[in-house]
């Protein structure tokens, strides 16, 4: 059975084990016994998000193994050269409900625990037969090899799973890939749309089939509009690149990482991965890309265009005030308060009562008749004046109004001017809204503080201790000094008696 | 009670500590002792204020912290000291103070002497020290008033005014002598009350060798130079006091301990601390001037001491002593002697082998 390696322990019964620098028993593989596929892919899953899997790949196996009962199971194999890393994975099997041993050739004892934070040895080595034996704390079970799953093939065989968050990032390059009859037109749609693309064509080469699918792939940078278009298009594939071998269609994702594990996909060969045809293309030889210009027909020639010079005039018909209405609903966060300059004796004794995080999170700025708070976060510590709360970026709207019309934030922003460096103040009680310069307020913890009259002490030298001597003094002590003098004190029954 | 606790503290107590007026009243007893106890159990003003002034003492003699509580053992040696200076009153000292109550008073305050288990760790000795440190140092103004018919004497106590009524017409003339308490005429229980007192504080006994009364003796302090914070502490003094000052003082110590006889332990902490002495002296010059002395009194020569020391052999090892100028210079003063003593050198050295050997 397991027994705990203890601390500084160098010798262990299990072959191939050894203390690592931090005391750990360690060997050279880690062992994760897993039920069934899925786990195995979740257990790489989590694996390719945490760190790359080339450094792995090398020695990595995963194997299907028999009990001596003919039950299945999987075993992964995979080289550790430090107990960092095999805490890694111990984490990641942890999540997938398998079990972490640790050994070198044939006995893999289990990894370390909480139980056991140095790991396990054991007290005897099992003498049954088998290509793997495991111990763990309740079982020593012996596994023989039935066949291996390479990686390689596991990865590719995987079917894409359906990502709704799946979105381009801007500028971000793009690959259509089209059926025969498409290309052509979707190449002179982007050159019509002034977006540069480029072509290439390409067999795909499919298990079970000796001859290879003709498809067209188009390189480009599109607009999301045209993406929603594009996906929604049959006989049209949006893929996005994931390395530069490798492409996957937008709105799925591959259930490992690809990026991780690039060392498993040839040089020589482009990979695609199609979620909604649940298969994946293989380009022998590469992609050759030509642009898009010298393929476009452009079509006879073009008619003159006769440009008319047009300038927008003025809207001033269709000029709509901005109004502050009163608004029901739920209350939104407030950011701001005005508080009137008379109200100011009841901020300071606030001040005091403030915690210091919320002092820290205030800005303040004086006026001619009130004094703006911002904070922010809410500002709910100070129930003084006007409260406002921010519609758009620097604009400030008290509780319990709107503005009207209600247009879109970004667009009462572009029309107020307000930003980083502006701040606009709408209320009820005037018509012309107050705008005031960031800059103007300043940390309430620096303005909070009155300025502090010092005295200024010069220090003055250690007093030192009087070193004047004892004068002796011999008080009057009367005519008997020494009467009822009581060398001992007197008990009660003393004093009694 | 004789006096009310917190006087006690004000002007006993506190005057002890710092200086100034000690006022001697009557004698405390064993009653006194409890009401002091009672009283100081809280903190007191009167309290705060000494231990502030112990503290104060303490701080300037030792970098640790010293607790100076005004503890039991404290009051006691207070109530000692007082009654030991009440033993110089002229009070005490009229014809009908009967003898009894007077042998019961020395015996009372030689137990309050006794009953404090002597300071082991420096820290006690420093908390002692802040408390006794001026019992030796106690001084007295004694006036005589001189007129046509007589004279009066008053022995620590102002003359009364009626006496310098016509002055001229009288020939008053007044005569003010300030003593030290410890060299005037003790009696016998006095001085053994005193010897028990400096027991009680080492530290105090070690840093006033040259004292008159009673002489300076290594025996009941040399152990207390086994701790080292200690022995640098007394040997910072020495040096600040300068070793043409106490050095005959400690010299002539050092032979009284060596005729003692059964003082080996005791002989090689002083020879010890001697060395010492010259080796900081050592580290900081290297003029000869404080090597000079009187040959006809070799006993009462520091230097003399050192150079016995080190034909005995006490002197530590060259190595031990870090700077190798340091060294030179210590080889160099401790063969001084020699030369201006002849035979009287090796007699010495005889001596303090024989003593060693013993």
């Amino acid at each position: 059975m397991l027994e705990h390696v203890t601390a500084n322990q160098t010798r262990f019964v299990a072959p191939g084990l050894s203390a690592d620098s931090r005391g750990i028993a360690l060997g050279r593989y880690c062992v994760v016994l897993l039920p069934s596929i899925d786990r195995v892919v979740g257990l790489f899953r989590g694996l390719s998000e945490r760190g790359s899997l080339d450094d792995l790949l090398a020695s990595l196996k995963i194997l299907q193994v028999l009990t001596p009962l003919k039950s299945r199971e999987f075993i992964v194999q995979i080289p550790v050269l430090s107990s960092h890393v095999a805490d890694g994975v111990a984490a990641a099997v942890a999540l997938m409900g398998g079990l972490t041993f640790t050994g070198s050739a044939k006995h893999f004892v289990r990894y370390r625990d909480s139980g056991s934070p140095l790991g396990y040895d054991v007290d005897n080595l099992h003498p049954g037969a088998g290509d793997f034996i495991l111990y763990a704390a309740d079982f020593v079970q012996a596994y023989n090899r039935e066949r291996d799953l390479p990686f390689a093939r596991l990865v590719l065989s995987l079917s894409l799973e359906l990502d709704r968050r799946s979105e381009l990032l801007p500028d971000q390059t793009t690959l259509l890939r089209t059926v025969p009859g498409l290309w052509r037109v979707v190449t002179a749609y982007l050159h019509r749309n002034n977006l540069p693309c480029e072509v290439a064509a390409c067999d795909a080469q499919r298990h079970g089939r000796s001859e290879g699918e003709r498809f067209y792939l188009i390189r480009c940078r599109l607009h999301p509009r045209m993406v929603r278009l594009f996906r929604t298009t049959p006989g049209i594939e949006v893929h996005q690149m994931v390395t530069e071998r490798v492409a996957v269609q937008l709105g799925y994702r591959h259930p490992l990482e690809l990026g991780s594990c690039g060392s498993i996909f040839d040089n020589d060969r482009f990979y695609l991965f199609s979620g909604q045809r649940k298969c994946l293309d293989v380009v022998l030889g590469g992609v050759s890309f030509f642009t898009s210009q010298a393929l476009v027909q452009l079509g006879s020639a073009a008619e003159s265009v006769t440009h008319q010079p047009f300038s927008p005039g003025e809207v001033g018909g269709v000029q709509v005030p901005l109004k502050l209405v009163t608004a029901s609903g739920p209350r939104p966060a407030v950011r701001a308060s005005r508080i009137p300059l008379v109200h100011a004796g009841w901020l300071k004794k606030l001040v005091y009562l403030l915690p210091p995080q919320a002092l820290e999170r205030y800005h303040i700025c004086v006026a001619a008749e009130s004094i703006y708070l911002l904070s922010d976060a809410e500002v709910e510590f100070v129930p003084l004046g006007t409260l406002f709360y921010q519609v758009a970026l620097g604009i400030l709207v008290p509780v319990g109004y709107e503005l009207l019309p209600r247009v879109h934030p970004e667009v009462l922003v572009q029309h107020m001017g307000t930003g980083q460096e502006k701040l606009i103040f709408f209320s009820p009680d005037s018509e012309r809204p107050v705008e005031l310069d960031r800059s103007g307020f300043a940390p309430l913890t620096r303005r909070a503080l009155a300025r502090v009259e010092v005295q200024r002490v010069t220090p003055e030298p250690t007093p030192e201790v009087e070193s004047a001597s004892a004068r002796m003094v011999n008080d009057p002590i009367g005519t008997f000094p020494l009467w009822g003098f009581t060398p001992a004190t007197k008990t009660k029954k003393e004093e009694g008696g | 009670m004789a006096l009310l606790p917190e006087t006690f503290l004000r002007e006993f107590v506190l005057p002890l500590v710092v200086g100034g007026e000690l006022h001697v009243h009557r004698p405390l007893d064993a009653e006194d002792l409890v009401s002091l106890e009672a009283e100081f159990v809280t903190v007191t003003e009167e309290s705060l204020e000494v231990e502030q002034a112990r503290q104060a003492i303490a701080a300037e003699l030792w970098l640790y912290p010293v607790p100076t509580p005004l503890d039991r053992p404290s009051l006691e040696l207070a109530a000692a000291v007082h009654n030991l200076l009440f033993l110089s009153h002229p009070g005490a000292k009229r014809w009908w103070v009967r003898s009894s109550p007077m042998r019961r008073l020395v015996s009372f305050t030689e137990a309050c002497l006794r009953r404090p288990s002597p300071p082991r760790t420096g820290n006690e000795l420093i908390a002692r020290h802040t408390l006794l440190g001026k019992a030796l140092e106690i001084t007295r103004t004694d006036v005589e008033i001189r007129f046509w018919a007589g004279r009066r004497r008053f022995i620590g106590q102002e003359p009364p005014r009626r006496l310098f009524r016509w002055k001229e017409l009288r020939g008053v003339r007044e005569l003010r002598q300030q003593v030290t308490w410890a060299e005037t005429e003790l009696t016998q229980e006095q001085q053994q009350l005193l010897q028990l007192l400096l027991r009680q504080s080492p530290l105090t006994d070690l840093l006033s060798p040259g004292r008159a009364f009673p002489l300076f003796d290594w025996l009941p302090v040399a152990e207390y130079l086994a701790d080292p914070r200690t022995c640098r502490l007394v040997c910072h003094r020495y040096l600040e006091t300068g070793l043409d000052q106490v050095g005959p003082a400690l010299a002539q110590a050092f032979w009284r301990l060596v005729d003692g006889g059964n003082n080996q332990q005791a002989l090689q902490m002083v020879s010890g601390l001697v060395v010492y002495l010259y080796a900081a002296t050592a580290l900081t010059t290297e003029k000869k001037d404080h090597m000079r002395f009187d040959a006809n009194h070799p006993m009462e020569a520091l230097p003399v001491v050192l150079m016995v020391a080190a034909r005995c052999g006490l002197v530590p090892e060259p190595s031990l002593l870090g700077d190798g100028r340091v060294q030179q210079r210590l080889v160099d003063w401790s063969g001084l002697p020699a030369a201006s003593l002849g035979a009287v050198a090796d007699e010495l050295t005889h001596r303090l082998g024989q003593a060693l050997a013993a």
